[in-house]
């Protein structure tokens, strides 16, 4: 008999014997842990934040897209950079043109194959990032991995990230009722900068991941 | 009127043999608070130990014995969470007579811990008297987490007006008593119980109440053979002393 | 370094004397609780999520059967490629063709547990297979030939001063004890290793049944890095690993980091559900899931203990454990330890092996009050001492002392004969008894020459 057949087989015997455990109440019936609140916009900017400022995440704001090239192309030459990785999405494009022209250079990881992607990738310092929607309970950038390059997302030690105010979620809950069944199969979710406490429980930010991450929220 | 509370006495293994003024000072109390006393006799043990040691089958015709004995009372109060747990709760992973698991849910919901008695049974909390002393209170485990016996303690503790309670670092903390488990891994034991007086001395507290005579076993044993200056002393001997009974 | 269940005894008395491991296991537990108990304060909701997390798991378990055979379905029609492994060995071999077959020299692991259970690293290495784990406690650990000594934090035993040594030895790098120096050490390392390597593994924490994907939480981004940049990503799973739904992965996502470090989140979610390299150009081009039965199946015949695989593995009833923070995680002397490995040590690995297992605790219960499956530990604990003891795996003198007292208890009036002699000799003596080992730092109590019977009776005749 094969291994499917064969574990499958002890599965059902050893359910013959009903569990002793006392009924108890069905989830339904717990439904207050699993609401989605109900919050406006500014509560909604505010928790989240709050709560990137939490898990030692950095948190900027812009109300138009020049406003926000100005902001990240300061950070980026603060760095001390010259050149960025930059991902794919509306939210970049907006910025794109403008991060050139203020003199800093762009490297689009879909433009590279293979190898020379990860390579070239892992070599800058920034990643100029986007993410379609975000929790606000937690400061959870969440990512689909439509298509997109991600090393963008994970390779630099510096990643910016943009958000829309208006992908603003309350919750995890909210999030994966929002999002389309094929999209949330194949998702990143980053809360916060890498991290490790593996020494003595000391914490220490930046592990094999970004040692800083910048969310930037996009007003308009 | 006055309810006449007729009560059982169940005086577990320790209790009878080694700490036999704790439940003497237990029926003083409660003959103090208006219950009627009675021993019911020919009880010996509830079968913990050997239950707890994985000896099951060994232990049945014990249990039935004490599921017979008992279970046409009232009320039965122990001065000890851990011998309550194991009828009220431990009874049930027991394979016992057809006949007798009628009385053993009967007995689960009628045999109560002391401290439990007084203050949600009879509704007593404040006994009043005078203990001007300072006091901290260690949760033995099974009464707090098996039983979810926490609060009664504290509030018949709080109820000695002149009284000085103080919270030690981490009450509810294990003592590393646990039964068979303090021979069969002694130095193990010994750590835990040196934390846990370490914890009672920090509390500057003179004195560590219990609610089961064999953590106060243990703790004691410890605080004596380490010349440490806190004592033991269990909640019916604390409440008969405080109200001089 | 080969652990075995069956020395915990020498273990635990060695654990006791090494004052720095206590030292640091302490520390790290007692920072691992506090962090905790902030995150759990501020969630009104957290007694409610517990009971959710426990009925969609018992959901899941209760109709095991039903719920893999749906995850197979919905992970193929994902794309990814599922296999079953009866047992370690079969797993093992599993893994090695797929890397045999795509020609693989390196691999890069992040935590996992069910991974140490099989012991796939030593068995890759063997093959000739560089095998690298990337977690920093896990590459630490790795490096010192040991196992991890807590469910989520491998190196919580080790002080920095230690981790310093171990880089100084194994990596010739200087010695420093500058944990961020370390950590940096770790990371370059292990950077190029990444961006080389020829196939990931990973664990899972859940398998969402009805999506068809594995859910991998991490903070240090390796596990990003081991299935999101190789070509080749093996996901190795216990069977039990499942929850039901997307609609209730959620009260995982919550549960399970507040439980394991006190975070709301962990840093990353990795979430799988097939190959990506076709339409991103990076990442795998093969997703394989290897489900491990390993005893589970065993395990979930018994309707009581089954409820020990609703164990997500957070490792906070080690934190809580008083026994754990005594003597941390190798004196179990296998990969799953403290309260829930005591659970397990003896259904995985059988009674005779795993005969002291259930007695490493005193039922204290602090494992099931800390539980965010609340798994009733200590209950298990009990019955599986009752399986040792049916087995024939208790010692005899026990048996017969206890074959003694069970006589005695059901004859009160022997029973009473039989206790009013220690009171007598008592008497004797000035101290107590002596008590072997328990009374070498403590004093056993007296034996009182009455007891509380006679006593009792004295009192009622004198108050008549």
């Amino acid at each position: 008999m094969d291994a499917r057949q064969q574990i499958l087989d002890s599965i059902r015997r050893a359910l013959e014997t009903p569990s002793h455990l006392p009924d108890e109440a069905a989830p339904e019936t717990l439904s207050e842990a699993i609401a989605i609140p109900e919050l406006g916009l500014e509560e909604k900017i505010r928790l989240f934040r709050d709560e990137m400022k939490a898990v030692s995440g950095e948190y900027i704001e812009a109300a138009s897209a020049a406003e926000a090239a100005e902001k990240i192309a300061a950070l980026v030459r603060e760095a001390p950079a010259a050149e960025a990785s930059i991902s794919s999405g509306p939210l970049v494009d907006a910025v794109s043109s403008a991060l050139s022209a203020g003199g800093i250079r762009l490297v689009k990881p879909e433009t590279l194959e293979g190898d020379a992607r990860k390579n070239a990738v892992a070599k800058i310092l920034v990643g100029i990032v986007e993410a379609p929607c975000a929790v606000a309970d937690t400061a959870t950038l969440a990512i689909p991995l439509d298509g997109r390059s991600m090393q963008a997302y994970f390779l630099p030690e510096i990643v910016i990230a943009l958000v829309s105010a208006k992908s603003l979620v309350a919750n995890h809950f909210e999030l994966f009722k929002r999002m389309p069944p094929e999209e949330r199969k194949n998702l990143l979710l980053i809360t916060g900068p890498s991290r490790t406490a593996d020494i003595e429980k000391i914490l220490i930010l930046g592990a094999h991941g970004p040692r800083r991450l910048v969310a930037c929220l996009m007003r308009d | 009127m006055t309810v006449i509370m007729r009560v059982a006495l169940f005086v577990p293994c320790l209790s009878e043999h080694l700490y036999p003024k704790a439940a003497l000072d237990m029926v003083k109390v409660l003959r103090h608070v208006g219950a009627e006393i009675e021993y019911v006799e020919g009880q010996t043990c509830c079968g913990q130990p050997a239950f707890n040691s994985g000896y099951r089958k060994d232990i049945i015709p014990v249990a039935e014995r004490f599921i017979e004995l008992f279970s046409d009372k009232d009320a039965i109060v122990a001065p000890s969470g851990s011998c309550v747990a194991m009828v009220r709760k431990f009874y049930f992973d027991l394979d016992i007579r057809p006949a007798l698991v009628e009385a053993r849910k009967r007995l689960a919901g009628r045999i109560y811990e002391f401290t439990e008695y007084l203050v949600d049974v009879m509704g007593r909390d404040a006994l009043g008297g005078s203990f001007p002393h300072t006091v901290t209170y260690h949760d033995s485990c099974h009464l707090n987490r098996e039983l979810g016996i926490n609060v009664q303690p504290r509030t018949l503790i709080r109820g000695i007006p002149d009284i000085d309670f103080v919270e030690m670092g981490m009450p509810d903390l294990c003592c590393g008593f646990g039964g068979t488990f303090s021979y069969k891994f002694p130095e193990l034991s010994i750590a835990m119980v040196a934390r846990k007086c370490r914890l009672i001395e920090a509390s500057g507290a003179e004195y560590c109440i219990g609610a089961d005579s064999s953590c106060l076993m243990n703790i004691e044993g410890y605080l004596r053979k380490h010349g440490m200056k806190a004592k033991t002393l269990h909640i019916a001997e604390l409440l008969a002393e405080s109200l001089g009974l | 370094m080969e652990l075995r269940a069956s020395e915990t005894k020498q273990y635990i008395k060695k654990a006791l004397k090494d004052d720095a491991v206590r030292d640091a296991v302490d520390k790290a537990t007692q920072t691992a609780l506090a962090k905790r108990a902030e995150k759990v304060a501020i969630n009104p909701f957290w007694e409610e999520l517990r009971k959710l997390g426990h009925a969609a798991k018992r959901g899941v378990v209760e109709r095991l059967d039903e719920n893999l055979a749906r995850f197979e379905t919905e992970c193929r029609n994902n794309g990814m490629t599922v296999h079953w492994a009866r047992d370690a060995a079969e797993a093992r071999s599993i893994v090695l063709g797929i890397a045999r077959d795509n020609n693989v020299r390196t691999v890069v692991k992040s935590k996992s547990l069910t991974t140490e259970e099989i012991h796939l690293n030593k068995f890759l290495i063997n093959e000739g297979i560089e095998t690298l784990e990337t977690d920093l406690g896990e590459y630490i650990v790795q490096l010192l030939d040991q196992i991890p000594s807590h469910l989520t934090a491998p190196a919580l035993h080790l002080t920095r001063k230690d981790v310093g040594r171990i880089f100084h030895e194994k990596l010739g790098v200087e010695y420093t004890e500058v944990p961020t120096e370390l950590l940096a050490i770790a990371r370059a390392k292990l950077r190029e290793k990444f961006l080389a390597a020829d196939m990931g593994i990973s664990g899972v924490n859940f398998g969402v049944v009805d999506s068809g994907c594995c859910v991998i939480l991490e903070n240090e981004c390796n596990a990003r890095l081991s299935v999101g940049v190789p070509k080749i990503h093996v996901a190795v799973m216990g069977i039990e690993k499942l929850v039901p739904s997307f609609d209730l992965l959620p009260v995982f996502l919550k549960l399970l980091p507040v439980s394991a470090t006190g975070q709301k989140q962990t840093v990353y979610v990795n979430i799988v559900g097939g190959p990506q390299r076709s339409r991103s150009g990076e990442g795998p081009e093969q997703v394989h899931v290897v489900l491990l039965d390993n005893g589970r199946s065993k395990i979930l015949a018994d309707p009581q203990l089954r409820e020990t695989l609703f164990c997500i593995r957070c490792g906070a009833c080690l934190n809580t454990c008083p026994i754990y923070q005594q003597v941390g995680g190798h004196a179990y002397g296998w990969v799953y330890m403290g309260p829930i490995g005591a659970t397990l040590i003896p259904q995985y690995l059988g009674t005779h092996e795993g005969r002291y297992a259930p007695f490493t605790s005193s039922l204290c219960g602090a494992c099931r009050q800390i539980c965010p499956m609340s798994i009733d530990i200590p209950h298990h604990l009990l019955k599986l001492r009752n399986r040792v003891v049916e087995a024939g795996e208790s010692m005899a003198v026990e048996r017969a002392g206890i074959a003694v007292w069970a006589f005695l208890a059901k004859h009160p009036l022997l029973y009473r004969l039989a206790t009013w002699f220690p009171g007598r000799f008592q008497k004797l003596l000035k101290g107590s008894f002596p008590a072997p080992g328990y009374s070498a730092e403590r004093a056993l109590g007296r034996f009182d020459d009455k007891g509380f019977r006679k006593r009792f009776l004295e009192l009622e005749k004198n108050s008549r």
